[in-house]
């Protein structure tokens, strides 16, 4: 039995927390959540996931930041981080990729188990 | 000595006869033919006086000449008569017709033995011995030359026109003349004196040519400085003739001999030579002697020069001024022009664009009700002379009663293409002469012009505002644009960042709400979880609704004028029942949420219930989503006078300063927000405002906020 996956989900709502980390733990990943930067700073540095899955608005904090924090840290900046959120500006994809992110998601385009295959995919 | 007298005499007669003839061709009026009348006979009389002293040594001749001069010397009391009364504008009828049947009797008895028969024989001449009747005619001679200077003289103190003051003055002066004119009277009696008393007759008409030139007496100035002009140029050219007549005589042999022809030709070359610098040295003095000195023609091309070099209205009333009160010699002179005194037209009103008024009160420079300025010289239309404009109750009684109080002696519309732009006054001249003639020419001449010139400093100026007021307008409207341009890339940025967290908002409950049905529907979930999932959902749909709420709202509100349905909301009950309902969401939040209410029931007021609720609402909620968990949340209400308050204040964030002003505006949002609350559409606060605002006496503020202190919202309504 390989190895499971390690997946950190950063995102601060509570329900959507619940639901990702239910279905992605179902397909057999390792998952790991913070609420914030400095708890997921902790994980990656800790766990070393194989794939991050950052939402844009977490409270105090813009995932834009911590992306940034991430790409700009010796230890992290190899962590592949896909942004998972709901804003939708045309030129937001491009722009967080240019910043070092994987890919884009936009959330409210894939239920549960379509991101579940896109994390396959991207741990492929 | 004879011959001095002969041409005397002469001359005499030629000047009487030229003032008769001007008088006649300047004007038919009775006082201009009498007064001709008159000259024809001192021209008779001097002619006559003439023939006889040419005649001496010969009493037929002279007899027959004598006889001539009687026709001119006996009418000559009764029309020196008859001009006192239509000069002095006395009215005495009988008087002047028994003079005239006295004069034609004289007149017809003249040629008869009872005047005078035989000569007395003088060495200068002689004269008629006179019969009885000549002593009646001496007496009435007498007798109508004294009634004819009483009534000047009654009429010089009589008048209070300072023209006709100094022109019978000159009147007067001239006929006690005239009188002396009687010696010659005596050789008559066999007294032998020289006929020098002819001389008063020269003295006389030359007297009252100066006064036609210097007062405007009977106006002939142009006729006679024409006569003088021509009279000297044909006496240069008769001089000349003779002078070259002389020399071919004297030293060519005669007119006709090739020698004088030859020399006719370089004599007719020096004579143009000199022809034109003399026309032009009598014309020069001609100005002098007519006009006092004026050269109209200078005088206009210095002022126009000057004109030329000015275009502001103010400097060339100045001009104008200075030379009015130099070539006229008064201290009192002004300038006023109308503005729009060319359009406008309809109601009448007028006001006075520019004005230079020196040494005048100005209390008559009024444009409404009773003597209207404006209106009062557009009556007039020319030059009017105070002096000589009928008195009061008269046609022009109004411009004579504003000459009257203001002191104007003179009023000279201004007219610029037949339409009145303004006007010059003139008060009395500093040595309170009347005006001349002369002078009033130079006002009509220098009215018209300075009428243009003004018109166009008028049009300059009209042009020079309206290119400042255009440049002002263009300024003002490239700000406006400037302004509302940058306001709508301001609200553009705004609209688009609403849309991003709009569409932000309303997806995140959406991406809840379909993950977790897509999960339930998969199947394998424990109920508990189940029902966990249904929980989040419920909660996410009510979010989903209620952001979509803001947004209707929010446009409902921005679209038209807010309709609220007002009713009467007892706010005790209404308060009360808002908090326990947030106390569910407090309690989530893990905030502490209370009600402060007054003792004192608070009175009922008119309010639309439900929009006042989504107001307090917002309040509440954004009290509730800038508070971090542990903070507190109070709303509280209070009568103030006749106003109701109601705050909701929290131990939250607080707003910088910076983002206060643009609070209540749509999708703003304070540049803290973001950090604390993602939910946040940008609408709340617009809402809440829009709302309160309906209401009666409505209003709501930031009452005081302190950055991670807290902030408290007022909500002002009257009862």
């Amino acid at each position: 039995m390989p190895i499971p996956k390690k997946i950190l989900l950063i995102e601060d709502d509570p329900d959507q927390v619940l639901m990702y980390e239910m279905e992605l733990t179902k397909a057999g990943f390792n998952i790991f959540t913070a609420r914030c930067g400095n708890e997921a700073f902790g994980i990656i540095k800790k766990e070393k996931p194989d794939l991050v899955f950052l939402d844009l608005l977490l409270g105090p904090e813009k995932g834009r930041d911590i992306l940034a924090a991430i790409k700009t840290d010796a230890e992290m900046k190899k962590t592949k981080v896909v942004i998972l959120s709901n804003f939708n500006q045309k030129d937001l994809p491009i722009l967080v990729k240019k910043e070092g992110a994987f890919d884009f998601l936009n959330k409210s385009e894939y239920v549960p188990k379509e991101l579940v295959a896109k994390a396959k995919e991207y741990l492929k | 000595m004879q011959l001095l007298l002969i041409v005397i005499h002469l001359i005499g007669a030629f000047i009487t006869l030229s003032l008769g003839i001007a008088l006649l061709l300047k004007s038919r009026s009775g006082v201009n033919i009498i007064f001709s009348l008159l000259c024809f006979c001192v021209t008779i009389w001097i002619f006559g006086t003439f023939e006889i002293l040419l005649n001496a040594g010969s009493p037929d001749v002279i007899l027959s000449w004598d006889r001539f001069v009687y026709l001119g010397v006996i009418p000559m009391p009764l029309f020196a008569y008859h001009f006192s009364l239509i000069f002095s504008k006395a009215k005495d009828k009988f008087v002047l017709y028994a003079g005239y049947f006295s004069t034609i009797i004289f007149l017809l008895l003249s040629r008869t033995d009872y005047f005078a028969r035989e000569v007395n024989l003088y060495p200068w001449g002689g004269h008629l011995k006179t019969t009885a009747l000549h002593n009646i005619f001496l007496f009435f001679f007498l007798l109508y030359t004294a009634i004819t200077l009483y009534k000047f003289s009654r009429y010089y103190f009589v008048t209070k026109n300072s023209l006709e003051k100094n022109q019978t003055k000159y009147i007067l002066l001239s006929f006690y003349i005239l009188t002396l004119g009687s010696l010659s009277f005596a050789p008559a009696y066999g007294i032998n004196i020289l006929p020098v008393g002819d001389m008063s007759a020269i003295i006389f008409s030359s007297l009252i040519a100066y006064s036609i030139i210097r007062y405007r007496l009977l106006g002939v100035r142009v006729i006679l400085s024409n006569i003088y002009l021509y009279t000297l140029t044909s006496a240069l050219a008769y001089a000349y003739f003779y002078l070259v007549l002389h020399l071919h005589f004297k030293y060519l042999g005669g007119p006709y001999t090739a020698a004088a022809l030859s020399a006719g030709v370089t004599l007719s070359f020096i004579f143009s030579f000199i022809f034109l610098p003399f026309v032009n040295y009598i014309r020069r003095t001609s100005d002098t002697i007519f006009f006092k000195g004026y050269n109209p023609a200078r005088i206009i091309k210095d002022l126009t020069i000057k004109f030329s070099k000015v275009i502001a209205i103010d400097d060339l009333l100045k001009i104008l001024i200075d030379e009015f009160k130099k070539v006229l010699s008064s201290d009192q002179v002004g300038m006023i022009v109308f503005r729009n005194g060319n359009t406008e037209r309809k109601n009448k009103k007028r006001s006075i664009a520019s004005r230079q008024i020196d040494n005048f009160s100005v209390e008559w420079l009024k444009f409404k009700g009773k003597n209207n300025f404006y209106e009062e010289v557009e009556s007039i239309k020319s030059i009017k002379v105070r002096d000589e404009l009928k008195s009061i109750g008269e046609p022009s009684a109004g411009i004579a009663d504003i000459m009257d109080k203001a002191g104007i002696k003179i009023i000279s519309p201004l007219i610029a293409h037949e339409k009145l732009i303004g006007t010059i006054v003139l008060g009395d001249k500093i040595s309170q002469e009347g005006y001349t003639q002369e002078d009033i020419e130079f006002l009509e001449i220098i009215s018209s012009q300075a009428a243009v010139a003004i018109e166009n400093a008028l049009l300059y100026k009209e042009i020079g505002e309206m290119n400042k007021n255009l440049q002002k307008k263009v300024e003002e409207k490239t700000t406006e644009l400037r302004d509302k341009n940058e306001y709508l890339e301001k609200l553009l940025v705004m609209r688009s960042e609403f849309l991003d967290i709009a569409s932000h908002q309303l997806r995140t409950p959406v991406t809840v709400i379909r993950g977790m049905t897509s999960m339930i529907l998969e199947g394998g979930m424990p109920e508990n979880k189940i029902n966990e999932f249904l929980k989040a959902m419920l909660d996410k749909s009510g979010k989903l609704a209620e952001i979509i709420n803001d947004i209707l709202r929010a446009s409902e509100m921005d679209s038209e004028k807010v309709l609220l349905k007002f009713t009467k909301v007892d706010l005790n009950t209404f308060l009360t029942k808002l908090v326990d309902d947030k106390q569910i969401q407090a309690k989530t939040k893990e905030i502490g949420l209370k009600l402060s209410l007054p003792k004192t029931p608070l009175p009922a007021i008119q309010a639309d219930e439900r929009y006042l609720e989504q107001s307090v609402g917002n309040l509440i909620n954004n009290s509730f989503q800038y508070t971090p968990k542990n903070g507190k949340v109070e709303v509280s209400a209070r009568l103030n006078g006749k106003k109701i308050e109601i705050r909701v204040s929290d131990t939250g964030i607080g707003i910088p300063a910076n983002d206060l002003p643009k609070l209540f505006s749509k999708f703003s949002r304070a540049s803290n927000a973001i950090a604390m609350y993602t939910d946040g559409t940008g609408l709340g606060l617009f809402i809440v405002k829009r709302i309160i605002e309906e209401h009666k006496g409505g209003k709501v503020c930031v009452e005081k906020t302190v950055e991670g202190k807290g902030t408290t919202f007022l909500i002002t309504l009257a009862v």
